[in-house]
């Protein structure tokens, strides 16, 4: 049985004709909308999503669109769903000619960047249904541009919360260009109000040219199932470090994939998680080494209370003429429950010999003698449980370079653990 | 360039003079001219598998047992992972072949061309100098069989699981077919249909030998199918370890060989299964092996896999007894147009079970050596423990390798740990060793058999020997 597209072509010509956007940007949309159904799924290993509502919902409803001009204090980008996005540039961002601009404005401005690098790299619009979905149905977003050689000293913060109230499914596009020899921390927050039956299909594009350096750090407290996609592409001597913090109450498919391109590029990704309740959250992160002396390291620490399902798919892929390059990867799962699932799956993919390629993988359980050692000392279970887990997830905090972003990640993971033993103790 | 290549060629005659007994090319690559006295022809209807039923004078519940895998079989895709098997051409396969009219207990009396053969393997000396029982198949039929009377006396049963099926049917019934289910993939279907020959084992209460029995597997013919369906029970507190080695011709069109094992080991028994496997490069070898181990019960999988076209193998254990041990040690060669594509599996269905996997990987010349494993801990599996270990090294820039693991666990009282590392041949130790005056293919000999050396420790001697021939051989002229 063929499925009923999430739309109509008019709809999604009006759409994008109230929005102003370019013919170009208006083609990705129609053509995309046209391929969606009969594209294949993509595939996530021991995953299967099949039967959530991921090509659901109207994303296309009318929304009241108010768009006050706002003094540039710091440099901070706010969107409350699919609502413009309020943007602050600080003076040093706005002297160094960053661009942050809301989505539809971006691309009637910078057609030319949209045309390079909106869905032709990081993600290609027809690489399968989700991608395609997404380029047919995005209803919001951001572009961030940071011009060649401007080194920020100050973070630009990204704040996107998705609006459940309105019924609306949230189709939100990140791109993130960082032009040669730029160097920048992003901080970004990714939250839900409440828990609806609604999808979110939320795609991050980060470009880096030659020599750009970006730091790179989020914390996902969504609460909706969500397909979740941070996809980047470097180019030569770009590096970028990832620091995620998989904090979400809702099912979640993580597509975290970095495409290290250009010779001598290099990736650190380091992901902490919590699954609690009885969500799924599905992580797929992909490393891949086209370019010879490329490195890519994946650290995923994860940790599983009641009958909550994580899995950790740690893909190294290096292709043959990638030689001199390094791909290593950690996953380890730490479970609280009996009846809590873990899957580690450490995947290597070499083609190409003259390379160091390895993973490590474990799951195992709260170490006894720490949590006797502690409730000795008078320290409730939950309390103890909490700091052998805080123990078990500081190697990834303690890479974060941001004290801020740090202290932000520790707050949430303590709250997450805390309603999470809640859920468990009240279960019990 | 040139001056690589001269350098090359040097330190292979050295290797050739250091290691004398190297062969020109793969030395199982004969064939012999051997009519068979029976067979069903090429390709494969419900009127063959009928036919071969009949041949075979089987009671009715394994002739309807084989028209039903064969439904399943005509019903089930082609996996969907792992190599590429559309070359596969199985309408062109014999499916059943039989080359002589009963089976022989004296060597002696074996036909004169198929002695030849075995003894060009050398299968008989091996049975007298240190097995317990061996056994010979040539094509789809159990030639050979005998086992010392003192084994004999403690009551083991070794024969064919054909003639098994007449002298026991009972256990036969009460085994086959329940490890592995014929709708487990296309080619468990296909051999529960066709299946012929294989090794029946039966090792009573309490009786434990150390001393190997032994099978040997032989394709002759071109284009051959082989269906062996080997039945392993080892009774509480018996032990066994049986050995098994695989040859066949070189042809240019390509041969099948897809076996089903199944192994039962009972409360607080042992077995190992060791398997060396060296198929000519036209042979497809597309096998199920699955064992299940009761309470305290210790299965060991010896895996050791060099030659074929297209290997797929991925031998499991069900731990499903309180205490029950797995353990999967292997080791697997691909050259030039190999893909090896192996792993194991173990599935925790019980509390303090354990588990190891230890692979070992060396692709060369182009080949392709994959691990594709699970370890999965359900709900019951309080306790258990799992251990993996994946090392591969890479010769050349030609060659590939894939590690992909799945480790599924479901039960929050257990621990997991797996490991894996793809290099090239450490240059660190190629350096040291060639600082002190061996030359480089030498050394590389010398680094790969220092890699592999945990797995042939595990075999019996006489193989070991045999198995460090064969990888020096494969290893021959891959420096450079």
């Amino acid at each position: 049985m063929k499925k009923q597209p999430f739309t109509t072509e008019a709809n999604l010509q009006a759409f994008s004709q109230a929005h102003h956007e370019t013919a170009a940007m208006s083609a990705i949309r129609t053509t995309a909308f046209q391929q969606y159904l009969d594209l294949p799924l993509a595939e996530f290993p021991k995953i299967n999503y099949r039967r959530w509502p991921l090509y659901e919902g109207q994303p296309f409803t009318e929304s009241s669109a108010s768009n006050g001009q706002q003094e540039p204090v710091t440099a901070m980008i706010d969107q409350q769903g699919v609502q413009p996005a309020t943007i602050q540039l600080s003076q040093e961002a706005q002297a160094a000619g960053v661009i942050a601009l809301d989505f539809f404005k971006a691309q009637a401005q910078y057609p030319e960047l949209f045309a390079k690098y909106y869905m032709t790299l990081a993600l290609k619009a027809d690489a399968h249904r989700l991608a395609a979905y997404h380029a047919a149905a995005v209803n919001s977003g951001v572009l961030i541009y940071i011009p060649k050689n401007v080194k920020l000293t100050e973070p630009l913060t990204l704040n996107f919360q998705q609006d459940t109230t309105t019924g609306q499914t949230y189709v939100h596009h990140v791109l993130l260009v960082a032009g040669e020899n730029s160097d920048v921390t992003i901080l970004e927050s990714r939250q839900s109000d409440h828990k609806q039956a609604i999808s979110a299909n939320l795609v991050e594009e980060m470009i880096l040219e030659r020599d750009a350096h970006v730091h790179f750090t989020a914390i996902d407290r969504m609460q909706t199932v969500a397909y979740l996609a941070r996809r980047a592409y470097l180019m030569k001597n770009a590096r970028l470090d990832w620091a995620l913090g998989l904090m979400n109450d809702g099912d979640i498919l993580a597509d975290f994939n970095t495409d290290l391109i250009g010779e001598g590029s290099h990736a650190e990704f380091k992901a902490v998680a919590i699954a609690t309740g009885s969500q799924l959250q599905g992580v797929t992160t992909r490393i891949t080494n086209y370019g010879q002396h490329t490195e890519g390291n994946i650290l995923q620490h994860g940790v599983i209370l009641s009958d909550a399902t994580l899995i950790f798919n740690g893909i190294g892929h290096i292709v043959r003429g990638a030689r001199d390059s390094d791909a290593q990867q950690e996953n380890r799962v730490l479970m609280l429950s009996r009846t809590a699932r873990g899957d580690a799956n450490p995947i290597l993919l070499i083609d190409e010999n003259d390379v160091r390629a390895g993973h490590a993988a474990s799951v195992g359980r709260v170490d006894q003698a720490q949590m006797y050692y502690l409730m000795s000392r008078g320290l409730s279970k939950d309390v103890a449980e909490r700091l052998v887990i805080r123990g078990f997830l500081g190697s990834v905090l303690a890479e974060i370079p941001s004290t801020e972003a740090r202290d932000a990640l520790k707050n949430t993971i303590e709250r997450k653990l805390i309603d999470g033993q809640k859920h468990r103790d009240s279960a019990e | 360039m040139s001056e690589a290549k001269t350098k090359n060629t040097k330190n292979n005659e050295e290797l050739e003079n250091t290691v004398p007994d190297l062969g020109e090319d793969y030395d199982y690559g004969f064939s012999d001219d051997v009519q068979p006295i029976y067979s069903t022809g090429r390709g494969l209807t419900e009127a063959t598998v009928r036919e071969i039923s009949a041949e075979k004078d089987e009671p009715e519940w394994m002739l309807n047992y084989r028209l039903r895998a064969y439904r399943t079989y005509q019903k089930m895709p082609m996996p969907d992972f792992g190599p590429d098997l559309s070359d596969l051409d199985l309408d062109h396969m014999l499916y059943y072949q039989k080359a002589t009219d009963r089976q022989y207990r004296d060597w002696e009396d074996v036909p004169d061309t198929i002695k030849n053969t075995f003894d060009r393997l050398g299968v008989p000396e091996a049975e007298r100098k240190y097995l317990a029982g061996s056994s010979a198949q040539y094509e789809s039929e159990v030639v050979y069989h005998n086992m010392r009377e003192e084994f004999e006396k403690l009551g083991i049963v070794f024969m064919s699981t054909d003639q098994a099926l007449k002298e026991y049917p009972e256990i036969v019934k009460k085994y086959f077919g329940t490890l592995v289910h014929m709708n487990d993939n296309k080619f468990a279907a296909l051999n529960s249909a066709v299946w012929s020959g294989g090794t029946f084992i039966y090792v009573p209460k309490g009786v434990k030998t150390d001393i190997p029995i032994q099978s040997y597997f032989r394709i002759n013919a071109e284009n051959s199918g082989q269906f062996e369906r080997t039945l392993i029970i080892v009774d509480k507190d018996a032990s066994v370890n049986y050995v098994e080695g695989c040859t066949a011709p070189n042809y240019s069109s390509d041969s099948l060989h897809a076996a089903v094992v199944e192994v039962f080991v009972e409360d607080d028994a042992y077995c190992r299964y060791t398997t060396i496997q060296n198929w000519s490069k036209n042979v497809y070898s597309l096998e199920t092996k699955r064992a299940q181990a009761m309470k305290n019960a210790t299965m060991e999988w010896v895996d050791g896999n060099l030659g074929s076209k297209t290997t797929m193998k991925y031998p499991s254990v069900y731990l499903d007894g309180e205490g029950a041990r797995g353990t999967m040690l292997s080791i697997a060669v691909a050259g030039e147009g190999v893909i090896q594509d192996n792993g194991a599996r173990m599935i925790h269905a019980a509390p303090n079970t354990s588990s190891s996997i230890v692979s070992k990987s060396i692709s060369k010349d182009g080949g392709a050596v994959n691990y594709r494993g699970t370890v999965r801990f359900d709900r019951d599996s309080d306790g258990s423990f799992a251990h993996v270990e994946c090392d591969t090294i890479l010769m050349d820039e030609r060659s590939t390798s894939d590690t992909v693991p799945f480790n599924e666990i479901l039960n929050g009282n257990v621990a997991m740990e797996h490991e894996a590392k793809v290099s090239k041949i450490s240059e660190e130790q190629l350096y040291y060793l060639m600082s002190r005056g061996i030359p480089e293919a030498k050394a590389t000999e010398m680094i790969i058999m220092g890699f592999v050396e945990p797995f042939t420790k595990e075999l019996p001697m006489e193989y070991a020997v045999e198995l460090n021939r064969l990888i020096a051989y494969e290893m021959e002229g891959s420096v450079g």
